[in-house]
């Protein structure tokens, strides 16, 4: 997986950096992303047994939520320079994968995204540095020194956690096979949720007679309603 | 006796509530546990933690009580959508989903998610599970209620009579007319977040003159019979869940602001349009004739509540009683002599009425008066300790932490005040606060800068102890002043002392602490007074932007370390930073 | 004494808790008092069976709870 991200990354780096807007909304999309995970990291520390984990945990957390601070200032400059629409708030929503998943495979779960990042990170620094683009390659280079660390302690973590190598490989995989499982359930839904919608305004159409039904039947009362009995 | 657990979910402010024999023993938002601001999903975790904090296993429960008839709900939807054909065709099969996929089987998924039996839960209707968090918490046996909210199943609007522990209703205004929903289309319109914003246009009114009048006579028609009728053209909450206004309102009253676009009249001083500020002195003026307008409507409906009711108390409820400038003007001007707003007066607050009237339907008494909002968890101090340490922080113990804050808060310093169990409802009423000293304006600023990012309009809060009020204040300490769901003038004299927390109108939105109600609070405020300084703080929430407010010691672990604040006192322990 | 574990129930209780639902909502509409709301019933059947093949739609939006 960390490979395709990688060799995607490389490949679409000139679509997705040359013009400012596209920036702009990529910036602001991994803003939303580091947000995501720090309400993640700070569930986790919660819920975690350990406090020792729990300090790990929220430090991440701390960063995770500059990261998306420093995305997302980046990106209102560049959507304001070019003109483009304000970007949202950066309110992101919670998978809260540490009770869907348990400590462990959670903790493998952080580790292949932030091993993942940083690989990603990596093609869009080459990419900065080869064209000059001071501000967003010091912008990606200094993330990188926190997801370098997020990607050595967790690691670190998940081994002495699972108590052996071994067992921490199992849920590494174990973990890639949700995802992809995950990644396969969204794509199926993505074009469910089109069958749905079109299929659904076909019914709204047949629907229409309804309509004039219900106006007549249920017509928009301004003013006091007194209850009727019994209510 | 019964034990019996409140639910409201699905909309905004998911919450749990939990009374055991007649008691009112727990009541937790789910935000602050899912730490995702107005989370709306099933509040299993909130359910979970009162239950935990009560000792109780879920078979214990003798009932499950919804907030809302889903089937009701379903058929307003329906005729809405069907109505409005074909306005509604981008979100009749969004609309469908919601309902079908997940809002229709409320019940059963709570019966399974909470591991309950399927015929332990029930669920009544949406206002009168407002009005019974009102009315049966209140100081009163006897009072009009008034709900004012979005909507419900069918009603915006609904006057009731409580007496004992019966709620009758008395009339109602349905949807699509409804008084939430016009201040949520003008908030959005003012640039800010609908269901987050509203406290924004509330402080923005201050800044402005109500000279749209005529125009506002458009958007709402006042009966005489204290009933109102939206202009509905200009709305478009019957067809568009983005938005909540149509282009006449843009025709009506100008171009919608831009949201995030920055404001434009920090300096207090600038109380004439100059150039640069012209738009946003429209934009204040727009949100102070929508306070206007909206006082003038809630005025009619409690005048109309009194008449019928034939009662001297009135309680209020649903989203729009927390708009602490309306009613403070509904204690000075609709002929009551007492007012009560309970402190979650929003969706959340629904929750508590479902399992109020639940636990009446199973026998028990009505709740005792609410004397204090710190209906939460407590601080975790031990693991708060270990974390600290874990983390290299320079936690210590302190004998006394009132003395200790009052001490730092007397030297000008920003307080992070986390203490006993965390508040139930919007505000922070000292267990989870920020507190500081009230003098300077330039303390506000310095959180503005540090934490909050507010908007230069925004004001921050007093708390003071209730003892003291009348030097402060105009008005004496009153049933809503303990939740902070009013507004006080300040007196002329010592408004320059209290700086940091007057609003632009001489207003501030003050929280009366008693020893009874907020005792850590109020300990602090009698150090201050001991140490010869005004027994009155700066109390605001204590959370970043966007954030829901600090609930366990880990969240108040993560506030110290991403904000610059002074010292952080959880429980007795307390982290300084080095000056 | 042990603690009871906490499962949620089997496949088949919660279909049968689902089609006590379904029951009560046919009865809920074609309630005398709702008569004239009975073809909807048709609509919301359509609904669900979309929903149940299509496996579902997700939308947040600050309306929502006017609309939805």
């Amino acid at each position: 997986m960390t490979r395709l991200t990688t060799l995607l990354a490389r490949w679409l780096n000139p679509v997705v950096w040359r013009w400012p807007g596209h920036a702009a909304r990529k910036l602001h999309a991994f803003a939303l992303a580091e947000q995501g995970s720090m309400l993640d990291m700070r569930i986790a520390a919660s819920l975690t047994g350990s406090p020792r984990r729990a300090a790990a945990y929220l430090r991440h957390a701390d960063d995770e939520a500059r990261h998306a601070q420093m995305f997302a200032r980046r990106a209102r400059k560049l959507a304001e320079s070019a003109h483009a629409r304000p970007l949202g708030p950066i309110t992101a929503d919670c998978e809260q994968l540490f009770a869907a998943l348990g400590e462990l495979d959670f903790l493998a779960f952080v580790h292949t995204g932030e091993a993942r990042a940083l690989a990603q990170f990596d093609e869009y620094l080459a990419w900065f540095t080869a064209r000059g683009r001071e501000q967003d390659r010091v912008l990606f280079a200094t993330i990188m020194i926190d997801e370098r660390r997020h990607a050595a302690y967790t690691r670190e973590l998940l081994v002495e956690l699972a108590g052996s190598e071994a067992v921490a490989t199992q849920a590494l995989r174990r973990v890639a096979r949700w995802e992809l499982g995950r990644r396969w359930l969204r794509a199926g839904r993505f074009v469910a949720e089109r069958v749905y919608v079109l299929t659904m305004l076909i019914v709204y159409a047949l629907a229409a007679p309804l309509s004039l039904l219900i106006r007549v039947a249920r017509p928009i009362t301004p003013g006091w309603r007194t209850p009727a009995a019994g209510e | 006796m019964a034990r019996v657990l409140g639910i409201s979910a699905h909309y905004h402010d998911a919450a749990a509530a939990l009374i055991v024999d007649g008691k009112l023993v727990a009541a937790i938002q789910q935000e602050r546990l899912s730490r995702i601001k107005n989370d709306p999903s099933l509040p299993i975790a909130a359910a979970r933690a009162c239950l935990e904090f009560a000792g109780l296993a879920p078979e214990d429960l003798d009932a499950v009580a919804f907030y809302e008839q889903p089937f009701a709900k379903l058929e307003r939807v329906l005729v809405n959508l069907l109505r409005n054909l074909p306005r509604t065709w981008k979100q009749f099969p969004r609309a469908l989903a919601s309902q079908l996929g997940s809002k229709l089987w409320v019940l059963d998924h709570l019966a399974e998610q909470l591991f309950v039996a399927r015929d332990k839960v029930q669920c009544f209707e949406h206002h009168r599970c407002h009005a019974a968090s009102a009315m049966f918490v209140s100081p009163y046996t006897d009072a009009a209620v008034l709900v004012v909210d979005g909507v419900g199943e069918h009603s915006s609007t609904t006057l009731w009579h409580g007496h004992d522990s019966e709620l009758k209703l008395l009339a109602s205004v349905d949807f699509p007319h409804s008084l939430g929903l016009l201040y949520a289309g003008l908030t959005a319109y003012l640039g800010f977040a609908v269901n987050e914003g509203e406290y924004k246009v509330m402080g923005l009114a201050a800044w402005g003159q109500a000279t749209l009048r005529d125009e506002f006579a458009r958007l709402i028609r006042l009966h005489a019979d204290g009933s109102y009728e939206l202009g509905l053209e200009y709305f478009a909450h019957m067809s568009d869940a983005e938005l909540g206004f149509g282009p006449k309102l843009e025709a009506l009253l100008g171009p919608r602001r831009p949201a995030n676009k920055p404001w434009e009249f920090a300096d207090p001083s600038d109380r004439v349009s100059r150039p640069g500020s012209r738009p946003d002195r429209h934009y204040a003026n727009i949100a102070a004739t929508l306070q206007a307008v909206l006082e003038d409507a809630l005025l009619g409906l409690a005048r109309r509540g009194r008449e019928l009711s034939k009662s001297k108390n009135l309680c209020l409820a649903g989203g729009v009683a927390l708009n602490a400038l309306a009613n403070a003007r509904i204690q000075r001007e609709a002929g009551f002599e007492r007012v009560f707003v309970q402190p979650a007066a929003g969706d959340a607050g629904g929750a508590l009425g479902a399992a109020i009237l639940a636990a009446l339907a199973l026998g028990d008494p009505r709740p005792e008066p609410l004397v204090s909002a710190a209906l939460g968890l407590p601080i975790d101090a031990s693991r708060a300790l270990t974390i600290a340490h874990e983390l290299g922080l320079p936690i210590r113990r302190v004998d006394d932490p009132a003395a200790f804050t009052a001490e730092l808060i007397a030297r000008d310093k920003i307080v992070g005040f986390a203490r006993g169990r965390f508040e139930w409802g919007p505000r922070a009423l000292g267990q989870r606060s920020l507190l500081a000293r009230p003098r300077e304006r330039a303390t506000r600023d310095r959180l503005n800068r540090l934490i909050k990012q507010r908007e230069p309009f925004r004001p921050f809060a007093p708390a003071v102890a209730s003892e003291h009020v009348e030097r402060w204040f105009a008005s004496p300490p009153d049933d809503m002043s303990p939740f902070m769901t009013t507004v006080a003038p300040v007196r002329p004299d010592v408004q320059a002392e209290l700086a940091a927390v007057v609003h632009e109108d001489g207003t501030a939105r003050l929280q009366t602490v008693e020893a009874t109600r907020a005792p850590e609070l109020h300990a602090v405020l009698a150090a201050l007074a001991e140490r010869g300084e005004h027994p009155i703080v700066l109390n605001t929430s204590l959370n970043g932007p966007g954030e829901p407010i600090v609930a366990r010691s880990e969240d108040a672990i993560a506030f110290w370390l991403r904000h610059a604040i002074d010292a952080l006192v959880l429980d007795d322990l307390v982290i300084e930073r080095p000056t | 004494m042990t603690a009871p574990i906490h499962k949620p129930p089997s496949l088949p209780r919660r279909l049968r808790a689902r089609a006590k639902t379904v029951l009560k909502l046919i009865g809920y509409f074609l309630h005398p008092a709702r008569f004239v709301l009975a073809p909807m019933l048709i609509v919301l059947l359509l609904a669900g069976i979309l929903l149940w093949l299509t496996g579902g739609l997700a939308y947040v939006a600050p309306f929502v709870y006017a609309l939805f």
